[in-house]
Order: C-alpha cells, then sequence, then structure tokens
C-alpha cells in the first residue's frame, strides 16, 4: 500500500515550467484518472510520482518517505511509461524472468499468472520483435503487475488492444485496486477513465486540477 | 547492439592490431601491450597501440544511455537506489575491463606465437607491475567515458574521451622529445599506460614516479564515481 503526497512541485525543463506547483494526496486502494490534451502534463507528471525526474522545488513523498533524498524509486512500483520497451529477443516469458532477477520477489507462477491475465500464453516461445502492437502493450502491463506493486503508475495502459483485451485489462486493473494498491492512469481514453477511475483529475499546462469522484 | 557481437569484433579487432603491433616492433616484448610502444619508435606508428584502446572504448559506448532510456528504466525502477546502481555497473565495467584485456593479451601473445616472434623472459614483478598501471589507467578512461555520458550523447562522449586520449600520447611524445616539461604528463592520463616510453618503473630517469601514479588514479577514479553518483541521483530519465 502507498500513499503518495505531492508538495509544492514543480518541474521547469530548458526554462519552461512543465509541473506547476502541485499539490495532491494519492491515497491507496483507489484508482486516480488523469486526463488532459497532449503536452498538459499528464506523462511527466507519472514521472514525477516514480522518481525519473528531479523536481526543481517540492518534495513527492511516499509513505512518509522523501523521493530523491530517503529513496532513489518508490519500493514495489509498477510502471508503463512511454519510450519503455521490453527485449525483442526474448519471448514474454524470458523477459519478466530476467527482470524478476533483480528482486527476486516474484516466482515462475507468478510471472506465468501475470501473462496470462493479460491475454498471453505464457508458454509461448514467440519472441517480442513478432509480437503485434497490442501484445507488446499486453505484455508491457503483464511486467507492470508481476512484482504485485504497491504503486501503479500507467500512461495509456489500453493503447492498441482490442475491445475484449480491453475488458480483461480493466477487470485486471480493478483487481489491483482491491489488492490494495494505489493506480494513477494517464489516458485520453474517457471510457476507461469513467469505467475505473474512483477519482478524475485534469491536467492542464502542468497545473492539476481536481475534477470528479 | 547485442554484447557478442560487440565480444566478435574485438576479437577481430586485437588479432589484426596485434599482427600490426608484431610487425613495427622488431624486439619484441612479450608485454608490449600493457606497456606501450618504447620511446625510440617513431610516435606516427602509435595509433596501432591507440586502437587497442578504441576497441576498449567501442565495447562501452552507451552503458549509461542504455540504462537511463527505453528498458533501462524498467531494470532502474526495480533498483530503488541509483548510487548502488552506480557502483555496482562500475564494478561489473571493471570486472568486464579485465576480461577484455586478458582476452586482448592471449590473442596477442597467441599471434607472437603463430608468427614465431621469439618471446623474452618472463618477469612475473614486471608483468604484475604493468598489468595494474594499465588496467587502473583503461578503467579510467572508461570512467570518464560513462561520467560524460550522463552530460552528452554516447558518440559524443565517446569521441571526447579518444580524443583525450590521442592528444594526451601526441602531446607526451612532444614533452620526451624537447626532454621538458615531464610533469605535464600527470594530466595526460593516458601515457601511464605506455610505461615504456614514460619509464615509469624505471627511478633513475626522469621518471613519473609509479606509486605516485597508482595515488593520482586512485583519487580520480574515487572522484569521478562521486561526480557520477551525485549527477546521477538528479537526472531527469526520460
Amino acid at each position: 500500500m502507498s500513499k503518495v503526497i505531492l508538495e509544492n512541485y514543480s518541474k521547469k525543463i530548458n526554462k519552461k515550467e512543465v509541473l506547476k506547483n502541485i499539490n495532491y494526496t494519492f491515497d491507496s486502494g483507489k484508482i486516480y484518472g488523469l486526463f488532459g490534451r497532449n503536452g498538459s502534463g499528464k506523462t511527466m507528471l507519472l514521472r514525477a510520482i516514480a522518481g525519473l525526474i528531479y523536481p526543481t522545488s517540492g518534495v513527492v513523498k511516499i509513505d512518509g518517505k522523501i523521493l530523491h533524498k530517503d529513496m532513489s524509486f518508490p519500493p514495489k512500483l509498477g510502471i508503463i511509461i512511454e519510450n519503455t520497451h521490453l527485449l525483442p529477443q526474448y519471448d514474454s516469458f524470458t523477459n519478466l524472468k530476467i527482470l524478476s532477477k533483480i528482486n527476486n520477489i516474484a516466482t515462475d507462477d507468478d510471472i506465468k499468472q501475470s501473462i496470462k491475465q493479460v491475454g498471453l500464453d505464457p508458454d509461448s516461445r514467440l519472441k517480442v520483435k513478432k509480437f503485434s502492437l497490442g501484445m507488446k502493450q499486453r505484455l508491457s502491463i503483464a511486467q507492470a503487475i508481476f512484482e504485485k506493486p504497491d504503486l501503479l503508475l500507467l500512461d495509456e495502459p489500453t493503447n492498441a488492444i482490442d475491445e475484449k483485451g480491453v475488458e480483461e485489462i480493466r477487470t485486471l486493473l480493478l483487481n489491483q485496486k482491491k489488492l490494495g494498491a494505489t493506480i494513477i492512469i494517464a489516458s485520453h481514453n474517457k471510457e476507461d477513465l469513467s469505467v475505473l477511475a474512483d477519482i478524475t483529475l485534469k491536467m492542464d499546462e502542468g497545473k492539476l486540477f481536481y475534477e470528479q469522484a | 547492439m547485442k554484447i557478442d557481437t560487440k565480444f566478435f569484433l574485438i576479437f577481430i579487432m586485437s588479432a589484426v592490431f596485434s599482427w600490426q603491433l608484431l610487425n613495427i616492433w622488431e624486439s619484441h616484448d612479450y608485454l608490449a601491450l600493457y606497456k606501450g610502444l618504447p620511446l625510440y619508435l617513431d610516435y606516427i606508428k602509435i595509433p596501432v597501440y591507440y586502437f587497442w584502446f578504441a576497441c576498449i572504448s567501442f565495447y562501452f559506448v552507451g552503458v549509461i544511455e542504455d540504462y537511463l532510456s527505453g528498458y533501462g528504466v524498467l531494470l532502474i525502477v526495480r533498483n530503488y537506489s541509483l548510487p548502488k546502481l552506480v557502483l555496482r555497473l562500475f564494478s561489473k565495467v571493471f570486472i568486464e575491463l579485465n576480461a577484455i584485456v586478458s582476452f586482448q593479451f592471449v590473442i596477442y601473445i597467441f599471434i607472437s606465437v603463430i608468427t614465431k616472434k621469439s618471446i623474452l623472459e618472463f618477469s612475473m614483478i614486471e608483468f604484475i607491475k604493468s598489468y595494474i598501471i594499465y588496467i587502473l589507467t583503461i578503467y579510467l578512461l572508461i570512467l570518464i567515458q560513462l561520467l560524460l555520458e550522463m552530460y552528452v550523447k554516447a558518440q559524443v562522449a565517446m569521441l571526447i574521451t579518444n580524443v583525450y586520449a590521442v592528444s594526451s600520447i601526441l602531446i607526451g611524445s612532444m614533452l620526451f622529445e624537447i626532454e621538458k616539461g615531464y610533469i605535464f604528463l600527470y594530466l595526460l592520463i593516458p601515457n601511464f599506460a605506455m610505461a615504456a616510453r614514460t619509464t615509469i618503473f624505471n627511478q633513475n630517469s626522469f621518471s613519473i614516479y609509479l606509486p605516485s601514479v597508482i595515488v593520482l588514479i586512485s583519487i580520480i577514479i574515487s572522484g569521478i564515481i562521486f561526480v557520477s553518483i551525485e549527477k546521477i541521483k538528479i537526472k531527469d530519465i526520460f
């Protein structure tokens, strides 16, 4: 379970303020939906919470601990963010197995279960480079959830996934919520957000606005 | 590029450079790889020796960039502590560097045997001294390259490091020629990996003093590790 608090968080990149004085608390066991135009700061906010960018001012606290001071990244973090990808020369299972060796908290069964949950075959030896866009996205979701994270940051998680797949992913995310994870989803898909999100937030020009519960 | 492809390239390039190195130096020394070319050789022949380093520099290009983008992001967020990650990465580089340098040495000896070059008498002490100074110098240069990758693109970092390596050796050659300003050799670190030129082990000449070189390199390596850790803590990862 992760409670995420942003206090006076601002970030400037090349003199442009991409996140402006953000104050917000994300509670555990809830799904937060982030929407906004391209370049409004949604992905940047996910990066800030993930510890991938360093604040110009302000802090991010995860369960009371300050990011970049008490730890480099939130513990038990699952993430899908743009520009990340899995290793094309390996199959699904091997890809997750390699990642699992870093912390040794997921078993082979956990890996297989996650791959199955996203609608892929865990025993398939098909290499990721032969995957369709939708299959790659499904595997990214499996990558984010297989270690049973406390904090899930998902940037456009249902991109390129077919209708049936979207339903499966939604069910999966609702299950993660039941397990107590804090889930933050950035999406252009309003249907996704209306079905999944307990709280919807809007980003506009680097500012965060409370939209609706 | 996959690691095994890089290793294959190192194998081919090492074999070619071994053959060239053996051809330009008549009185063959089995430690030529670790001691560099002697002072009496024309400096124009030095590039052959430089290519050994170019191979190593090429092998490590993009190591930091790979961690800070794409798949690397999935690895990095699972490591919780960036300082520990940097220390682990630099240790891994040191181990791999030892493997590559030993591999290059084996190829060099192998080529010298098949080309029937006589091998001078073996001295374990000189071998160890040459190896230590060589590996420390090359490690320092690779760390400079990795540190630069945190500020500029990997290719630019490699270029800057290689320009520094080549220009250091050329300026060093100039100092030997005019027999002045040997103190500046301490700033031209790549020369340390050329014990045969700097007479680093010969205490009676103009002499670059071996213990002070080891202390200097160790201090700079520690400094680079410290700066790398501080830099990566505040580096934005996109």
